[in-house]
């Protein structure tokens, strides 16, 4: 009784209520994940050579926590999760080596089963390319719409993910028998609350 | 953090009530990693209809006659008014001045609502991006919805004001109203006091054949200050702090015929409000101490015309002032001599 008076008497300003819209707002972040660090190798007796193609590797990013790391304060009142947008960069390619990549990614929710993301070429590595663009929601090309919304569904449930890579490298010159370097993924997300109904 | 999260947009008066109790969705660490004046900047935008409406709306409900009463007579209003906001302040463009906040889009053209404009999707909000001092984008959020009040309950978008009087008549004319509220503590959750003193005096008397004019005319000066605070988390000594004064100077005339009083006003008003966020909020770099003082300030010429019926003791008011928030007050009381 004296907050409802206190609400009155201090001359707050009393709400009647929110529209049919309630408190919903759109936060957004690009959160970048720990690089994975990445080994190309040759045999010593092709160092400085052309080599055609390198034996596939296999890296992955190890378990990822984006909503609870990053959204975990607004997690309670999230309606859902858009990835926007999936970038990479690639750092520490040393100059004087040069690579292209095949690369297929995947990804893999916590507790499930492998599934294809998509699969990129990356031409001159050795430029050490910096946020390019791998998925675009309003141009979502070749990627597997099913496993992006697998990871969306994921990122509201709180659940973990990795990011696996398979890497070819084609047209390889390397000055050093092993070449390591980091690829560096970002996502953009946003999540989307109701605060208010 | 939820809590810290209500204050931004609802700032401390809005902050007990339900609807607020969660977030706008805009977290007011990041708008402080965005710097403190870019905070400012943006919530005195956001807030502005609510505090100019509540300044203006302060200054009504002071009279229902310009016949004071006799000695010793005496009343006991009780009002409520409501602060027309304008169309104009429904919306707000991004102040300038901004240096680590802007539109993430730089070509949206869509303004920002204020707490008093629609009540809008996320999808409908223009989206803020917030940078560090470098320029890294920290944080994107779409701009606070306005509360769309006037879509459900009242047929217009007005600030409540309620205010409850005492009218007391003394001598030659003359009445003093006072507006009085001891200092309220409420559990530790805020606390609050009002004070307000009206004189209204009647020059009629002074006018040559003043019995003859068929009207009531007097004079009416008044003042009302309110100091209200609400503690955030009391833990960190967090409070908001909202301090509200006005002040008005009206010629007042009326004319009663039978129990009803008809009575206008001319005059000015003003009104001067500070709100402040007190006590250390810490983001993920720094510490601000006090960050959030806002002032608001206006004043103006202000005209009203309004109606009282009184049945016996009872009396029941109607008044509408003309100024840049058209005001609407009713009121019900008991009036004696």
């Amino acid at each position: 009784m004296r907050k409802t008076f206190y609400l009155i008497a201090c001359l707050t300003l009393v709400l009647w209520g929110c529209g049919d819209a309630g408190v919903q707002s759109d936060v957004s972040k690009n959160i970048e994940i720990d690089p994975i660090a990445v080994r190309l190798s040759v045999p010593a007796l092709v160092v400085g050579q052309l080599v055609p193609q390198t034996p596939p590797i296999n890296v992955n990013t190890g378990q990822i926590d984006i909503s609870s790391d990053e959204f975990d304060e607004y997690l309670d009142d999230t309606e859902k999760f858009t990835i926007n947008q999936i970038t990479y960069t690639i750092d520490n390619f040393p100059a004087g080596s040069s690579a292209d990549l095949d690369i297929d990614m995947t990804i893999e929710l916590q507790g499930q089963s492998v599934q294809q993301l998509l699969s990129i070429r990356v031409d001159n590595v050795q430029n050490n390319p910096v946020d390019v663009l791998l998925y675009d929601k309003n141009a979502p090309g070749s990627v597997n719409a099913a496993a992006i919304t697998s990871l969306e569904q994921a990122l509201k449930d709180g659940t973990s993910f990795r990011v696996g890579m398979t890497l070819v490298g084609e047209d390889v010159t390397l000055q050093t028998q092993d070449v390591d370097f980091n690829f560096i993924f970002k996502f953009d997300v946003t999540a989307r609350i109701q605060l208010v109904d | 953090m939820k809590k810290t999260l209500l204050i931004l947009f609802a700032a401390c008066f809005l902050a007990i009530s339900p609807n607020m109790t969660k977030a706008q969705g805009l977290d007011f660490d990041t708008f402080l990693e965005a710097g403190i004046d870019d905070a400012s900047l943006l919530l005195e935008s956001y807030l502005q209809p609510a505090f100019e409406g509540f300044g203006f709306g302060m200054n009504s409900g002071w009279y229902n006659t310009a016949k004071p009463h006799k000695f010793l007579g005496f009343d006991v209003t009780v009002s409520a008014s409501l602060a027309r906001v304008p169309d104009t302040r429904q919306f707000f463009t991004l102040p300038t001045g901004l240096t680590n906040v802007s539109l993430t889009n730089p070509s949206d053209t869509r303004r920002l609502p204020t707490v008093f404009g629609p009540n809008l999707g996320a999808d409908d909000l223009p989206e803020l991006r917030f940078t560090d001092d470098n320029g890294e984008e920290l944080i994107r959020i779409s701009a606070p919805t306005g509360l769309g009040i006037d879509e459900d309950i009242v047929p217009f978008n007005a600030v409540p004001v309620p205010m409850v009087q005492l009218g007391l008549g003394l001598f030659k004319g003359t009445e003093v109203k006072l507006r009085y509220i001891p200092e309220q503590d409420f559990d530790g959750d805020g606390g609050m006091k009002l004070f307000g003193i009206g004189i209204m005096h009647d020059i009629k008397q002074y006018l040559p054949a003043e019995k003859l004019l068929p009207f009531d005319l007097s004079v009416f000066l008044g003042y009302t200050n309110l100091e209200s605070y609400v503690n955030i988390d009391e833990d960190a000594g967090q409070t908001a702090e909202f301090n509200a004064s006005a002040w008005t100077v009206q010629g007042v005339i009326s004319k009663k015929i039978l129990f009803f009083t008809a009575f206008a006003g001319l005059g000015y008003s003003n009104y001067d409000i500070d709100f402040s966020m007190l006590g250390n909020y810490t983001t993920e770099s720094t510490t601000f101490t006090d960050p959030i003082k806002l002032n608001y300030k206006d004043n103006g010429i202000r005209t009203n015309i309004g109606v009282r019926i009184k049945l016996l003791f009872l009396t029941i008011t109607g008044e509408y002032a003309l100024q840049e928030y058209n005001t609407l007050t009713a009121g019900v009381g008991i009036s004696i001599r």
